[in-house]
């Protein structure tokens, strides 16, 4: 029921609309992203074996679940380096 | 385990993920299983209610607590990156980096999981007490998630950081929380008014029920008054406190529906983006229930 009343949600249809936008992935692109998955994100060698797409998506989702976390709980931002990286 | 093999040696501060991921349809877990407390020594009670050997409608309870606690562990799959405007003019530079970073843009939600997980671990041990009293930060919690994520939206997220940076004039009553949730999220227009109308009442109701064992109780709020002072001998608290939690979880969990109502409409959003290149959040993807 809930469902239904969301049906003409304008944030959701502009949502879906923005993901129709992109086009779906073939095998070789999918190959490929997993590729740079490992390399640029989780850096194990053994990871570039793994095929099943559901230990992938767990491995990532794994992943940006720690991000989020670990990134909630900051305490103390060394603004100095900020700064110079920055160069404000 | 030996008391110093306990703690970390390096000051370092460790985070644990719990993931499950479903290819089939999900199947019924304890709750000790969801919070990844199965190796935990629970005590003889914990043990016992997590058995067969329990009466079936406190089975079914905690069947659905366990289903609630899972759901509300996914919604961190849906937040969206930022927390809304931010004031350019500023002249907290330590505010302005956390704004413009995003840094601790979920910290409400991931502590009331901590509350929510320690509560569970004290219900498991029999310290019903200890339960309800974790249970309302917990519930402050879920709702300062969704209420300071909309505030930010609508206004800007100084104030957020400003209270949790430690300014108390930016904190935040639970009332006045769910009242702001209420009037300013845009999805509720379509959504059933008398519905929405019981939901929040519920919600207060269930707030104010906690409160009591917050603060001073009188007598009649007193654990002890009810239950003894010898541990966990009446069950009517037991199962009071039970159906409590279960209903909790329930509005919780509707109040972040009607906040995030794309978690209905689930997507394949590996198949659009690749593995890591997508949108931060905002979709559920297959694999979530």
């Amino acid at each position: 029921m809930l469902k239904k009343s969301f049906e003409d949600y304008s944030i959701k249809k502009d949502l879906i609309n923005f993901l129709n936008s992109y086009s779906i992935l073939t095998d070789d692109e999918m190959e490929e992203s997993w590729k740079e998955a490992v390399s640029n994100v989780f850096k194990k060698e053994d990871y570039y074996k793994i095929t099943d797409h559901a230990v992938r998506v767990t491995l990532c989702k794994t992943h940006f679940r720690a991000f989020r976390i670990s990134s909630s709980y900051i305490r103390d931002i060394d603004l100095e380096r900020f700064n110079h990286d920055f160069q404000l | 385990m030996k008391f110093y093999t306990y703690f970390n040696d390096d000051n370092s501060i460790a985070f644990n993920v719990f993931v499950e991921l479903q290819t089939t349809d999900p199947k019924e877990m304890n709750i000790a299983e969801v919070f990844n407390l199965a190796n935990i020594s629970n005590s003889e009670f914990g043990r016992s209610i997590l058995s067969n050997d329990i009466p079936d409608g406190l089975k079914k309870m905690l069947s659905s607590i366990s289903w609630g606690i899972r759901t509300y562990i996914c919604y961190q799959d849906i937040f969206d990156s930022g927390l809304g405007s931010y004031e350019e003019d500023i002249d907290d530079v330590e505010l302005f980096v956390r704004q413009i970073c995003d840094f601790n843009r979920n910290y409400c939600y991931f502590e009331s999981l901590t509350y929510l997980k320690e509560a569970i671990i004290c219900l498991l041990n029999g310290n019903l007490l200890a339960t309800m009293v974790l249970l309302r930060p917990f519930l402050e919690l879920a709702i300062a998630e969704i209420y300071w994520n909309l505030k930010s939206y609508k206004k800007s997220s100084s104030q957020f950081y400003r209270w949790l940076l430690g300014d108390i004039r930016f904190k935040q009553g639970f009332t006045n929380m769910l009242d702001y949730f209420y009037s300013n999220c845009d999805a509720l227009s379509l959504l059933d008014k008398s519905g929405l109308q019981n939901n929040k009442k519920d919600l207060k109701r269930i707030y104010r029920k906690l409160c009591s064992y917050n603060h001073t109780p009188i007598l009649n709020e007193s654990i002890t008054s009810h239950a003894g002072n010898t541990g966990v001998k009446d069950h009517r608290f037991l199962s009071n406190l039970i159906c409590l939690i279960n209903e909790m979880l329930f509005h919780v969990n509707l109040i972040y529906l009607i906040k995030y109502p794309m978690t209905l409409f689930p997507q394949d959003i590996y198949r659009r983006f690749g593995y890591y290149n997508g949108p931060v959040g905002l979709f559920f993807d297959e694999f979530n229930y």
